[in-house]
Order: C-alpha cells, then sequence, then structure tokens
C-alpha cells in the first residue's frame, strides 16, 4: 500500500471517530485495530487472516508493554495538584495575590495572569483553567468595569506558561511519551516560561497605565485593610490565648500576611520539586511523591488556621479525609484517562511505522532539502493548525510519530535538541489552542462569558497575548540557548 | 428488561465505584512506598527493591480496572467541536451511535485479551522481568477491563435513550 494512503488510512480513522465524539482513547484503539490488521498483520501485502489473526491476539500484551515506570511520575504530579486544588489553598492563594498587589494598574488581569498560572500548572488543564476562572474573576472584572479587551486574554492566555512551569502536567506527559528526560525537559520551561509571564505582566501594566480606562482602579479592599488584625489560639472551641494589634502597620500586614501564608507553602513545594530534581537529589518521580507530600504538610499547615490559630482575614484550609479522597478519587480520573490514551497511542506509532508512513513522509520532507530551521517551524505550523480543534493530548499523540518517536522521526534524522524542540511543541500547542478563527480555548470563553461578550471580543482580546507567545517562540527557535542553558547546567 | 436494567446500571455503579476506590487507595500506597524508597535509599539504608516492576503492573491494573468507571463519569476525554455544531436531535443519535461503536469495539477487544489469556494459560508465558506474574493474569485484568467497558458503553446508550424518550415525552 502506498505510504499516503496508509497515512490517510489511519490519521483519518483518528480523526473521522474524533469528531463524530467518540472518546480520544478509543478512536485510537479503532485505529489500532485496523492498523495492526492491515500493517502489523500484513493484511494489505499478504492478506493472509492467520497472521492477522496472531498479530491483533498480541495486541492486547503491547497494552501492557506501553504501560512502563516513567508514566507513574503523571499520577504523583496530578496528586499534589489535586490535593492543592480539593483543600481550596489553590483558590486561596489566587486570593491573596489580589489583596497584595492593590495598586498595580489592572490588578485582576494580572491576578489572573498569576493567580491562573498557580492554578492551570497545577490543574494541568489549561481547557479547564479557562473554564474556572473565567467564571470566577471573568464576572467581578466586568463589574467593577473592566474592558472585555485586558479581561478575558490573560485567562486564556495563561495555560501557556502553565505549560511550561513545573510542576506541568503535560510536561511530565510529553517527556514520558518521547522517551526523553522529564528532569530536563521541566528545567527547561522555567526560563522561557517566566519570560512569557514577565512579558504578560508588562503588557497588562503598560497598558492599563496609558488607557486607565481598560481596567479603572477600585479599592474595594480598602475597608479590610483598616481592620485590625486579631491573632487567637484555640482549643475545642474555646480562646485560650489572644491578641489584637491595631498599629500603624495593620495595613501593610492585611496585604502582606495573606500573601506570605498561603503562597510561601506553596512556593516552598515549589522549590521542593524543582530543587530535588536539578540538584539530582531525587528522580522526577521521586520529586512527585515527595511533593505530595509536601503538599499534604502544606494543608496540615493551613488547617491549624482553620481553628486551632485564627487571624483576621486568614481563612486557613478545609483539610480533611473527604479532601484526601476526592483529590485520589480525581487522580484516579484523570491518570487514568491519560494512561488508556498514551497506551492506546503507542501501538497506534508501531502501525505507522510499519505502514511506511512515518518513513515515506520523512524521505518527502528529505527530498524537498529543507533547512532545520523550516522543519521546526513547519512542525509548529502543524500544531497551530491542530489546536483549531483538538485537546494538546490528542495533538501530542498525533504528531509525536512523526516529530519526536524512535530513529525515523523528524527530532533523530535532522539531529535537533529533543529538549529544545520539546519547549517549542508545548508552546506551540499553546497558541494553537488560542488561534482565531476555531481555537478551543476561544470557545470556552465564550460558553463561561457573559451573553453580551461576542466572539469577536473574545478573540480581539486574545491577539495581544498570542503575539507575545509568537514572540517568546520565535526568540527560542532562534536563540536556543533561553530553553537549553538551564539544563545544560544540569547535565 | 426495562425493570432489571436499571438494577444492572445501579449494581454496575456500585462496582465501578468500589474499583475505583482500590485504585485511589493503591495510589496513596504508591506515594508513601515511593517516598519511603527514597529515604532509604538516600540514609544508605537500602531500598523498596520490587517498586520499579511493581508500580508497573500497579499502573497497568489501576489505569485498565477503573477504565469504565471513567467512562461513566465522562472523563474520557474527547472532542465535540463537530457535535456542538449539530442540531440537539442529530447529535443525541450521534451520541447514541458512537455509544453502541464503542461496545462493539470494546467487545472485539475483550475477545482479543480473551483469546490472548487462553494462550497465555496454556502455553504458561512469563514476562522477562523480576516480578513474574503470569502473562494469563495481565492478560485477564485487561479482557475484564474492556467486558466492563463494553457493559458501560451499553449502560450510556439505554441511559441516553430514557432521555431522549423523556425529552420527546416533554
Amino acid at each position: 500500500m502506498e505510504w499516503s494512503l496508509a497515512l490517510s488510512l489511519m490519521l483519518g480513522t483518528v480523526c473521522f471517530f474524533l469528531f463524530l465524539g467518540l472518546p480520544v482513547a478509543f478512536a485510537f484503539i479503532a485505529a489500532n485495530l485496523l492498523g495492526t490488521a492491515l500493517f502489523i498483520g500484513a493484511w494489505s501485502d499478504l492478506g493472509n487472516w492467520d497472521i492477522v489473526r496472531v498479530s491483533l491476539e498480541s495486541m492486547p500484551m503491547e497494552f501492557h508493554e506501553a504501560v512502563s515506570y516513567p508514566l507513574t511520575t503523571i499520577a504523583l504530579f496530578v496528586l499534589m495538584g489535586e490535593i492543592l486544588l480539593q483543600t481550596g489553598v489553590a483558590f486561596k492563594a489566587i486570593g491573596a495575590i489580589e489583596q497584595m498587589i492593590a495598586r498595580v494598574p489592572g490588578r485582576l488581569s494580572v491576578v489572573a495572569i498569576l493567580g491562573g498560572t498557580v492554578f492551570s500548572s497545577l490543574s494541568g488543564s489549561t481547557v479547564a483553567n479557562t473554564a474556572i476562572l473565567g467564571k470566577v474573576l471573568l464576572p467581578d472584572m466586568i463589574k467593577r468595569g473592566y474592558k472585555p479587551a485586558i479581561a478575558m486574554g490573560p485567562i486564556m492566555a495563561v495555560g501557556g506558561i502553565a505549560m511550561l512551569i513545573p510542576p506541568s502536567a503535560l510536561a511530565v506527559l510529553l517527556a514520558s511519551i518521547a522517551q526523553q528526560s522529564v528532569a530536563l525537559l521541566l528545567v527547561a520551561g522555567l526560563v522561557p516560561g517566566l519570560m512569557m509571564a514577565l512579558l504578560f505582566f508588562a503588557y497588562v501594566v503598560i497598558r492599563c497605565t496609558i488607557n486607565p480606562e481598560l481596567a479603572p482602579s477600585s479599592d474595594p479592599d480598602v475597608m479590610p485593610l483598616e481592620t485590625p488584625i486579631t491573632l487567637s489560639w484555640n482549643r475545642n472551641g474555646v480562646t485560650l490565648w489572644s491578641r489584637r494589634y491595631d498599629g500603624r502597620f495593620k495595613r501593610l500586614l492585611n496585604r502582606f500576611l495573606p500573601f506570605f501564608l498561603y503562597m510561601m507553602p506553596l512556593l516552598s513545594i515549589f522549590v521542593v520539586v524543582v530543587g530535588a530534581i536539578f540538584f539530582k537529589i531525587a528522580s522526577p518521580t521521586e520529586a512527585a511523591a515527595i511533593g505530595t507530600l509536601a503538599a499534604l504538610a502544606a494543608c496540615y499547615f493551613f488547617r491549624l488556621f482553620h481553628n486551632t490559630f485564627t487571624i483576621t482575614g486568614i481563612k486557613g484550609a478545609n483539610f480533611n479525609w473527604r479532601a484526601i479522597r476526592d483529590a485520589l478519587m480525581g487522580t484516579v480520573k484523570i491518570n487514568t484517562m491519560i494512561i488508556f490514551i498514551i497506551a492506546g497511542s503507542l501501538v497506534f506509532t508501531q502501525s505507522l511505522a510499519i505502514s511506511g508512513a512515518t518513513e515515506g513522509l520523512l524521505q518527502t520532507l528529505l527530498s524537498a532539502e529543507m533547512s532545520t530551521t523550516s522543519v521546526v517551524i513547519l512542525m509548529i505550523l502543524i500544531l497551530l493548525f491542530l489546536g483549531a480543534f483538538m485537546d494538546q493530548i490528542s495533538m501530542l499523540l498525533l504528531t509525536l510519530p512523526f516529530f519526536l518517536l524512535g530513529t525515523q522521526s523528524l527530532q533523530a534524522v535532522y539531529s535537533i535538541d529533543p529538549i529544545w524542540l520539546m519547549v517549542l511543541i508545548l508552546i506551540a500547542m499553546e497558541i494553537g489552542l488560542l488561534t482565531p478563527p476555531f481555537g478551543l480555548l476561544l470557545y470556552v470563553m465564550k460558553g463561561v462569558a457573559p451573553p453580551s461578550i461576542t466572539i469577536g471580543q473574545i478573540i480581539t482580546s486574545a491577539l495581544p497575548f498570542i503575539f507575545i507567545e509568537l514572540v517568546v517562540l520565535t526568540l527560542l527557535i532562534f536563540i536556543p540557548d533561553i530553553a537549553t542553558w538551564l539544563p545544560r547546567q544540569l547535565k | 428488561m426495562n425493570k432489571i436494567t436499571p438494577k444492572i446500571d445501579a449494581f454496575f455503579e456500585r462496582l465501578n465505584q468500589f474499583i475505583a476506590t482500590v485504585v485511589a487507595v493503591s495510589i496513596g500506597l504508591f506515594t508513601v512506598l515511593v517516598c519511603v524508597d527514597f529515604a532509604l535509599r538516600y540514609f544508605r539504608l537500602g531500598g523498596v527493591e520490587w517498586l520499579n516492576e511493581g508500580s508497573e503492573y500497579f499502573l497497568f491494573f489501576g489505569v485498565f480496572l477503573s477504565a469504565a468507571w471513567v467512562l461513566r463519569q465522562g472523563a474520557h476525554v474527547r472532542v465535540d467541536i463537530v457535535i456542538s455544531l449539530l442540531p440537539h436531535k442529530v447529535a443525541i443519535w450521534l451520541e447514541r451511535l458512537m455509544d453502541i461503536f464503542g461496545s462493539l469495539l470494546c467487545g472485539v477487544m475483550a475477545y482479543l485479551g480473551a483469546t490472548g489469556t487462553i494462550s497465555a494459560f496454556v502455553l504458561g508465558t512469563l514476562p522477562d522481568k523480576d516480578i513474574r506474574i503470569p502473562n494469563w493474569i495481565v492478560l485477564s485484568i485487561f479482557s475484564a477491563s474492556f467486558v466492563s467497558l463494553m457493559i458501560e458503553f451499553l449502560l450510556r446508550y439505554h441511559r441516553a435513550s430514557g432521555l431522549h424518550q423523556k425529552e420527546e415525552c416533554l
């Protein structure tokens, strides 16, 4: 069979069932059955049913072999995020950031950037992040007179940062599937992620300073800042000890104390995870497990402020067995969904390779005598296109056999640095989700925004952030050191 | 049939909920074990040697056994951009068609798993690992998983039909 026909058949089968609404994992399984029968069982060449049957019967064992130890890292990172989400600590951190930066122009947009980064790197889903922050923050922003142009863009764009900054579940997933170092990729994403965050922050502040009407300054939290601070120690509902402070530093304390108490444990978890990986104290799996225990410790710390110690303005966390149970069940849900797709897609990759589709596509590209940069740009364009109608996991699994997996991949043939390429892939996927006219996040935002907001307004608000992400992407293409310098230090 | 199906549905929900709870507990235990192993090796006191291979089995069993529960929760990610553009009635019919297709697909996978299980049992094949759980046990979990998924797809179809009938009555 011609490689182009084989390629169309395999990709076509997946896309056909995907668009009909079959869950991604099952669309891949359908393509696997077809690919195993046609190519691995050589039905298309030999037409011998006995060989096809043997190939099909060996398929279940391939699923088992696809599930390897590095994939356990995903479950642990997901659990860490779930614990912080289910106990409400992540939401309280967003509130603390808001109070801290009360005087910054476009405060709520900046909160969306900082809080969204915390939230979506923990949840691992930019779609969920857009939906939740769109529901929680957007109505408040519009009520306070924020123009849609500055209100919605940061909420949608912030996923780009979360994809890069540890503990990005998608980065772990990408490195695991590509059989590359999770540690190096997590470290490589740090500088580009921080760069993107700084550019977003600068854009919001500069634009709101030039045009204050975009984000009217309001000080709804002036009253809480004037509240005297009471610190109490309680046991069984009885106050054993209490002090009240009404001095001249109360405004300062009211502003900084929640930030310090809510953000420091989260930052400690971040430092523990990244530090353990960076200084080679622990493997990514071990770092994720330690991070999970650190998250539990942080939630226990916040629980103390729920009843035992009460401070004005600090609500503590609702950390109990129920929250742990919900976090574990949430982890089962996300982990099973991801690993099930991965297991299915690895057989898909084999079928593509045996059918000759991977080799055929590669030879076509080689005959075009493209430069390495052109090949990288081509890969990015493909991801930008796919991002218009697919989620990140589906995009990754469809393209990785050609981009990154094995000796016949574009990365191997063109000797592209895999860590650099993976950082580019992460950013490109995120931009793809934001790119008009069909970008998935645009429509998620349309779904949660007030009915008066048009899709045109949503697209307009996303454009400056797409531009910033493209700037970072271009910088990374031409100055790979931005992504590769830090991992080199780790090596 | 209409009286029995809700009972089967309720039983199946409880069963899957129980399995998911066991898997959730095992994830918690695994997290603790990874930390214990790390601490033991860090302080040069040995380590949990079976952890790497054990976790591969744990992950495989956990993922495949809880797949039906995840399907029931609607948490298997899917692309619904086409369905959301279709008229409501057409979208419902397409959903039901995909439920039927999904159950057939899982039926085929369960059959392949079952034949593989029988072959592995007869031949007594073992994996090339230190922890040698016979392949037939691994494959029987695979088959059981797809049987559960097949049933869940059929129950989804049944639930969607009930919903559709209610909507038509209204």
